[in-house]
């Protein structure tokens, strides 16, 4: 087990393999293995316990894939098809997983994509950008703006002169 | 969806970046870049991430209004070609020949009524700018053909054009300021490749002649695959290999009644339109170099993996794309505008179809514009 404390003090004891998802960790742990406790600067208790959400379910399937695929292994009746039925499955369910727990809100979305980012998840840097990109996809830069709570601090003049550049696409 | 205000704007540029390579539509990230000015800063136009090509519809330009579809967020984008095209002189715009190029995609022509001159540029309806070639010199400036090369690092400075003449097969670079003219055959398809041209000879069937730009010496001849005899070859750079594109085009009448079926059944002409079939075959072969061990041959392939190859039968024009760079796209597939066929429907016109190279079946892609006089594959760029 390995203790991670948030940057509001607060300790999460997680395995060892659920820490590992994250690279920056991975690599505090190989140069020194007898690592037990790893403060995080930068991420507060809150989006830690989702980061670390996300951590376990990847685990845990990885995990059950391994097991089932073994398990079909020693009884023998392990034809090739069945472990790759289970392994498209459990992608499928995984994926569903995925998009339900990216359905947060924005101020949480940031958090989360600073701290896969922090963190170096590479999975979760990945969905979270994706769910970022999936917002901004098809908006008019009004409609962006008023979405992320950004202010327009163009002035009118320079704001004309940017429409010029590409008219059709604020048309 | 409550955020703070100010959070968003301050996303570090190292963090907008993996969300702007997400976006497959220029058009989203034009508009991206007008959000604030933070945002503007953080996405350099360079930053481009590879974009999925649109389709430009062809036809009536009078207006310079020019139609595109994108596939990828099934948009149809009106956009004017710039001010200056209407003042051009004889010939107003040629939407013609484009590659998979990078900044300069519609090409228009202008040619004075007493020398065989032509002024050519490239235009990028994009971003309204427009860039002169050299002056082709020709005695038939309008009937110029243009290829391009274009390297995947996207870099204007490295494309390549070779134009074809009447009698001369010419190569300039983008920001060059002469043609530099290439001799014998003039062939009739081009790739490009770490400072060769590659085409296939008019004279001797379907040899494919390599020539090293720099010397402009021919390095080698290729006798064309057997299997390619009697199709439509395309050259195309794809990742660093030139493949030869080979396409097949067959109808197949089917027949109702049984004992008809088979041999004699599409011989004895019955028209029924609804059961005729269209098949689409395409045979690929990639150019082995041979690591300077005996001579460069073609060998066949049956799949291209993670590549997509655009075709356009029209205007002769391919080139390749890596499907791992738009989500949602397969690989290994090749998507082709083709006129109509004639016999389904008896008006003509374009289509696009997508080739699964895994079971070679094709179908059909939809697309809103009216193809009509012809539809056309555009990269678009900043």
């Amino acid at each position: 087990m390995i203790t991670l404390t948030s940057s509001d003090g607060v300790q999460f004891d997680v395995r060892e393999a659920v820490a590992k998802e994250s690279q920056i960790i991975r690599d505090m742990i190989q140069d020194d293995c007898v690592i037990t406790n790893i403060p995080l600067a930068n991420v507060n208790h809150k989006i830690l316990s989702i980061v670390l959400e996300y951590c376990q379910m990847h685990v845990d399937k990885t995990e059950m894939e391994v097991n089932a695929s073994k398990h079909q292994t020693t009884t023998g009746e392990g034809s090739s098809s069945v472990p790759v039925a289970l392994k498209v499955s459990s992608n499928k369910n995984l994926n569903d997983w995925d998009k339900e727990f990216i359905n947060v809100d924005l101020d949480t979305l940031y958090d989360l994509i600073l701290a896969a980012n922090y963190l170096n998840i590479s999975g979760l840097l990945n969905l979270t950008t994706q769910a970022a990109a999936d917002i901004i996809k098809g908006k008019t830069t009004e409609e962006i703006r008023a979405t992320f709570n950004i202010k327009n601090d163009f002035t009118p003049e320079e704001e004309a002169a940017i429409r010029k550049e590409n008219p059709w696409a604020f048309e | 969806m409550e955020t703070f205000p100010g959070k968003w704007e301050d996303l570090p540029p190292d963090l907008l970046h993996p969300i702007m390579a997400k976006l497959s539509d220029i058009c989203d990230l034009i508009r991206l870049r007008a959000v604030c000015k933070s945002w503007r800063c953080s996405i350099s136009i360079s930053d481009l991430p590879p974009q999925f090509p649109l389709i430009l519809k062809l036809g009536d330009n009078k207006g310079c209004l020019l139609e595109f579809y994108s596939m990828a967020s099934k948009k149809v984008y009106t956009m004017r070609a710039p001010i200056s095209s209407q003042s051009f002189g004889i010939t107003s715009m040629l939407v013609r020949q484009f590659g998979s190029d990078e900044q300069f995609s519609l090409l228009r022509c202008k040619q004075s009524d007493q020398f065989s001159e032509g002024y050519f540029s490239f235009l990028n309806p994009v971003s309204n700018r427009e860039v002169y070639l050299p002056v082709v010199n020709d005695p038939e400036p309008l009937g110029f053909r243009f290829h391009w090369s274009v390297p995947r690092s996207f870099h204007r400075e490295k494309c390549v054009i070779f134009g074809c003449g009447i009698n001369q097969l010419a190569v300039c670079k983008s920001d060059g300021d002469k043609w530099n003219c290439i001799g014998g055959d003039l062939g009739y398809e081009y790739a490009y490749l770490n400072g060769f041209l590659f085409t296939i000879e008019y004279c001797k069937s379907g040899f494919t002649r390599v020539i090293d730009i720099g010397t402009r010496q021919e390095a080698y001849v290729i006798p064309p695959p057997e299997s390619t005899m009697g199709g439509i070859q395309f050259l195309v750079e794809s990742s660093g290999e030139i493949l030869l594109v080979c396409y097949v085009h067959t109808h197949i009448r089917e027949i109702d009644h049984p004992y008809i079926r088979g041999g004699y059944g599409y011989r004895m002409g019955i028209h029924n339109d609804n059961r005729s079939e269209e098949v689409h075959n395409f045979y690929i072969h990639r150019l082995e170099f041979g690591n300077g061990e005996g001579k460069p041959c073609w060998v066949k392939v049956t799949s291209i993996g993670d590549q997509l190859l655009f075709i356009d039968f029209v205007a002769r024009q391919a080139f390749s794309l890596k499907a791992s760079d738009f989500p949602g796209f397969n690989g290994n597939s090749l998507y082709f505008i083709h006129t109509r066929s004639k016999i389904i429907r008896h008006d003509l016109g374009c289509m696009i179809y997508r080739y699964d190279m895994e079971n070679g079946k094709t179908i059909s892609v939809n697309c809103p514009l009216d193809g009509w006089e012809g539809l056309m594959w555009f990269v678009p760029t900043l």
